[in-house]
Order: structure tokens, then sequence, then C-alpha cells
């Protein structure tokens, strides 16, 4: 693939974003301060509660912001091109769908009612893709094989296929311009166990096989990391713990981490099932010092006032946003 | 062939809608006794006509009374007084049925044929000329405007225009054509005030066509200034819901360019409403516009309908009912094939 970086340097490199929507009860931080960077062909999962802000960061990437946005900066390098300060055209001609393109979380939504599903995929080959119409449709098709889909599925409409079927016709779509980058915004929490199993060993096999890159963004953490090589963890606006998959789950640092993982259900196990008490912040007025600290078992005197930093934690690779990593140092 | 069995039974069922129309008509007229009020009325009127007649003739004072007896029975039968009117009105209705729309009684024709079909065909091309062209114009304007305002909702430009439709939508026709007469007509002396044409009329195909298209400006002015506001905000309301669609978001996320994804995933996608409102309107314009009609003083369809119940002539109000109804079932059918071929999600099961 041109253009794609060599090892050693991120395909994408997020320093700093914040997001922020502009609202009644004054402006929310959806996205605040994050960083992070993404190898190519690596997959880096950003997991979380509803309203932390994982969706707000994958639309700032496209740039598929809605009109009450108050606040967009920070950067977003993606072979060596700041993703945020391209003007409106060139994103839309360079970036969009040709370097990241995206499978949304309610697929049946993302399609179009009126136009057979072959169309649909076709329509981006020829509009963008530069294919002549004969071309798009055998591409198209090739497309539709590759995700598993029988031939003459090129020929329905949406509303005659399951919700395990559109999920694939969308993500044939988001490869057909072959990005090296794919955005994953839930794609699979809207389908049962069966046919969600069978998407994720989609997702795998182009991993391996194309070596696309991609941010899988879910709240299930045990989901997320059966693709994941790096964990990210998100909580109100921010990432509080990242790290190799391995690190996060057999070692996880942060307080809220250790929540989240203790919240899945093990087979057969008498111990009942802990929760989170409490809810998440309101984030046009998050709590001060360390977000989480309102909800944290092990809340100290200094987490109210003073924001953690980024600490490295015992188990290597990983680093969580919590003053509990300080304590061992000073 | 499930999709012809259903659209079988859709077309039947609109064929139920025609009847129970027309009974509805025939017990208005009838059961409120408005029929043999305004038959009793006119059989009255000759009948005092007919006594000064006779009595010139027929001097025997009791002759002259069994005589004029003789004469208003043979009226009531002629008028069908003598039958009660639920018998009356449904003839009335079936020969209605068969096409044959009968002979009016009072209102006739430019050239003097009372044959209520020879009536409409002179009077349908004038209401086209004035309704429909206004329509098409309204629609147009109606649907460049509106898509323009969908894509910008919430600016200053939107908000102005949004004002602007309810006021339009609030005028009243008449007023607004009487407040045109006065300025364009009267004050300014551009435009005539009413009628077909000038008198005398000018000579020649082009020129008479002018004068009339020239008397048809003010009343097609003022259904576009009182229609257009309504349109444009419906279409701009239903592009909008469209527009929020996620399948909008998703195609914008492609890169598609915005021309297209406003044809492809917008219009294309909102345009059953859209035309449903379009052969609506369509068909409604053929029946003409009362009030704008009766205020430039035109002579279509509506006027016709305004005459026909003034007068109470039941033969050219049931044969114009039976019309209206025949037009609106025949564009509802027409939609129903039409959004088969709009909107594939349309899917009928044959039960």
């Amino acid at each position: 693939m041109n253009g794609r970086a060599t090892s050693g340097e991120p395909l994408l490199s997020v320093r700093g974003l914040r997001l922020s929507y502009a609202a009644e009860r004054g402006d929310v931080r959806a996205v605040d301060g994050v960083s992070f960077d993404l190898q190519a062909g690596q997959t880096l999962a950003i997991v979380g509660e509803s309203g932390s802000g994982k969706t707000s960061l994958a639309l700032a990437l496209l740039r598929l912001l809605p009109r009450n946005v108050a606040l967009l900066q920070g950067q977003a390098i993606l072979n060596g091109v700041d993703c945020l300060t391209l003007s409106d055209g060139d994103f839309r001609d360079r970036i969009r769908w040709r370097q990241i393109s995206m499978v949304f979380q309610g697929a049946a939504e993302s399609l179009n009612p009126i136009y057979k599903v072959g169309h649909q995929v076709r329509e981006v080959l020829t509009a963008r893709g530069g294919h002549s119409r004969a071309a798009a449709d055998g591409r198209a098709k090739e497309l539709l094989d590759m995700v598993r889909l029988p031939p003459e599925t090129f020929n329905r409409y949406p509303h005659e296929l399951s919700g395990g079927m559109k999920q694939r016709v969308a993500v044939a779509s988001a490869l057909a311009l072959n990005p090296p980058l794919i955005l994953l915004d839930e794609p699979t929490s809207a389908l049962d166990v069966g046919v969600q199993a069978q998407i994720m060993n989609l997702f795998k096999r182009f991993k391996a096989n194309l070596g696309v890159a991609s941010i899988f963004i879910s709240h299930d953490i045990a989901l997320a990391s059966d693709l994941a090589d790096t964990i990210g963890v998100m909580y109100a606006g921010r990432i509080v713990e990242i790290g190799s998959t391995e690190d996060v789950l057999r070692a996880p640092s942060h307080p809220y981490t250790q929540k989240l993982l203790a919240a899945i259900p093990r087979l057969r196990s008498d111990a009942p099932l802990e929760f989170i008490p409490g809810a998440p912040p309101d984030l046009s007025d998050p709590p001060s010092g360390c977000r989480f600290h309102p909800r944290c078992a092990f809340v100290m005197e200094r987490c109210r006032s003073e924001s953690p930093p980024d600490l490295p934690s015992q188990s290597g690779s990983a680093v969580a946003a919590c003053w509990l990593l300080d304590e061992g140092a000073s | 062939m499930a999709l012809a069995y259903t659209l079988g039974l859709r077309a039947l069922s609109l064929v139920g809608v025609l009847f129970v129309v027309l009974l509805l008509v025939v017990v208005t007229l009838g059961a409120t006794g408005f029929s043999d009020r305004m038959l009793t009325a006119i059989v009255s009127e000759e009948m005092r006509g007919t006594r000064q007649a006779l009595a010139e003739t027929i001097k025997d004072p009791e002759r002259l009374e069994e005589t004029l007896r003789e004469r208003r029975a043979e009226l009531e039968e002629f008028y069908g007084l003598d039958r009660p009117w639920y018998t009356r009105l449904p003839a009335m209705v079936g020969r209605v049925l068969t096409l044959d729309l009968g002979a009016a009684r009072n209102l006739r024709s430019f050239d003097g044929s009372s044959r209520v079909t020879d009536i409409v065909l002179e009077r349908v091309p004038y209401s086209i000329m004035l309704v429909t062209t206004s329509l098409v114009i309204t629609a147009v304007i109606g649907l460049w405007l509106g898509a323009k305002l969908a894509t910008r909702v919430g600016t200053r430009s939107d908000r102005l225009t949004s004002y602007l439709a309810a006021a339009s939508n609030a005028l009243p026709a008449w007023w607004a054509g009487i407040l045109l007469i006065l300025v364009l007509s009267f004050q300014l002396r551009i435009f005539p005030s009413g009628g077909l044409y000038s008198s005398p009329p000018p000579e020649g195909g082009l020129l008479r066509f002018m004068d009339l298209m020239w008397h048809a400006a003010l009343p097609i002015l003022t259904l576009v200034l009182v229609s257009v506001g309504a349109w444009t905000y419906v279409v701009r309301t239903m592009l909008l819901n469209t527009a929020q669609e996620f399948h909008v978001t998703a195609a914008r996320a492609r890169g598609l360019p915005e021309g297209q994804v406003m044809r492809r995933h917008i219009l294309r996608v909102a345009a059953p409403p859209i035309a449903t409102n379009i052969i609506l309107a369509l068909t409604g314009s053929i029946g003409g516009a009362i009030l704008t009609e009766t205020v430039f003083n035109w002579p279509g369809m509506g006027r016709l309908y305004f005459d026909a119940i003034t007068t109470a002539d039941e033969a050219v109000i049931v044969a114009l009912t039976f019309l209206f109804t025949l037009m609106y079932i025949t564009a509802r059918f027409v939609l129903e094939v039409l959004y088969v071929v709009l909107d594939p999600r349309v899917r009928y099961t044959a039960q």
C-alpha cells in the first residue's frame, strides 16, 4: 500500500485532541486532551462507558462533526498529514474514506433504503475511486465476496437483509478504497452473539490478510481484547489507561479499568459481579482533579484537586493517569 | 403476482370511496330537504308564468285552476317531485356512473348547450390555465427554495423565509386577490381586474392568446402568493427529515460530493411524499379555485361548482362531485403504483 508508514513511525499520531459541543448548560467537553499512537496494521481498542467520548473521538478523526461544535483542537497526524488542519475540501478528497473509513454502530441506518446494496458499494467506487461503472461493479462484487456475502446480495435492497448482512455490507463499503485505517464504532453492538463472532472473525481476517489498521470502539472490554493489540480505557473524555492488551488485562493499574474488568461475568463463579457505584460525570461540569475520584474506592485528598498525569504502571508498557502509581515513586 | 392482486384490491377500495362520496351527496341533498325545497321553488316560479299566460286564453276560472293543477302535476313529474328523494336522486347517480352526465337545469354553456359534458369541457381548460399553471409555478419555486433552505437550517435566510412562508399561508386568497386588483389594476393599471378577454377581444390567434394570458396574470399571481409559502415549508421539512437520517451522514462520511448526497441520498429518498403532494395538487387544480375564480370573474370549474350550488342545479352538483371524486381516486391509484416504483420498501403482502 503506497503511503503507508514504515515500521517505527506511527500510522496515526493523535496529540492533545480536544472536542467540545456547545450546549445550553455550557460547553460539553466530550474529548478532553486525548493522545495516542497507532502503528500500521495494528488495532487500538478504545473502551469505556456510554458518554465517555469514544464515538466523538472517532467522529473528530473523520471530521464528521455536528454543527454545534464549540472547540476542536489538537493534532491527528496520519502519514505525516495533520487531518485537523486540512481544508474541508482537501480532507474530503485526500483523507476521507481513502485513508480513514468507518463502520458505524447502526449498520441498518447507514444504508440508503432506496438503492440496491451493490449500487451503494459501487457508488463510492465510481464517485471516489475513479472506477468505470463496469469496473466498479466487478470490484463491488469482489468486496461483497470478501465479507462472505453471497453474490446475489448485490441486487438486494437493504430491507431484504438481516442485521448481520447489513453490517457486512457496511464493512465491504469501508474496505472499498483500500484505506490503511478503519474506525469501527461499536460495529457489533446491535448484533446477537453468534453474528457478532462472525463479524469479529471478519475483522481479524482483514487485519491479518490486508494489514488494515483499526480503532475498535466498544463498551465491551472482553470483546475488544479479542482484536486489539493496544487497549485505551476512556473515562469522561480522557484516556485513563493505555497499554498493550496483555498488560492492561492482566495487571490493570487504574481503579476504573479494574472495575471494568471485574464487571465481566465469568463462568461458574460464585463471586457477585462488581459494578461501579455512581454515574458517569456531566461533561459540561466535570469533577475537579481526577475525573474518576467521586466514584473511586481509593480516593485520596490529592485526587480531588490535582489532575493526575500519565504515569508508568508496574506492568511495563502501560501508562495510567492515577495518583496511586505516584505513591510508589515518592 | 401478489403485487397485481394487492393493487387490484386497492383499486376496488377506491371505487368504494367513489360510491360512498356519491351516497353522501345524495343524502346531503335529499335528507336535508334541500332538493325538495329548491325544486318546489322552481316549479312555483314556472307556475307563476304559466298562470299569467293561461289567464289570457282560459276565461273560465274553474277550467283555469283545473289546467294549472294538471300543468303543476306535469312539472312535478318532470322534476321528479312526485317521487321521494331516495328514488329520484339515486337514479341520477346511476346515470352519472355510466358517464352520462345528463343535462343541467339552469346552467348553460357559452353557446347555450345544457349538456353537462359540454359545460364542463368548456370550463376545464380555463381552470387548467389558471390553477394548474399557478400550481406548477408554486411547486417549482417550492421545491427549489425548500431544497435550498433544508441545506441551511437555522441561518438568517432560513428563518426569514419561514416567517414569510407562514405569512403567505395565512393570506386568504380572496383578500390577496382584491388587494392585487386594487393596487395593480385600479391604481397602477398594469393588469385587468377580471374576465377572460378585453372587450372587444383582439383579432388573431396569437394576440388573443396574449390577451388571455394578460388577464390570467393577476389570478395566477394571487394563487402563487397564497400557496408558495406552505409548499416551500413542507418541502423544506420533508427534506430536512430525510437529511437527518443516518444514512445521509454515512454518505457524507464516504466523501461523496455534496451535490450527489443531495440528489441521491436526500431528494431521491424524500421523493415519494413529495410526489404525493404534487400529484394530489395537480389533480385538485383541475377542479379549479372557487374563491379566486369568483374574485377575478374567471369562468373555471370552481366557479361552475359555486354557481351549481347557488342555483341548486342538482344535475351539475352530482356530475361535478362524481368527476372530482373520479379524478381523486384515479390520482390515488396512480400514487399506489408510483410508490411501488419509487420505494422498494413498499412490499405488499398478498393476504
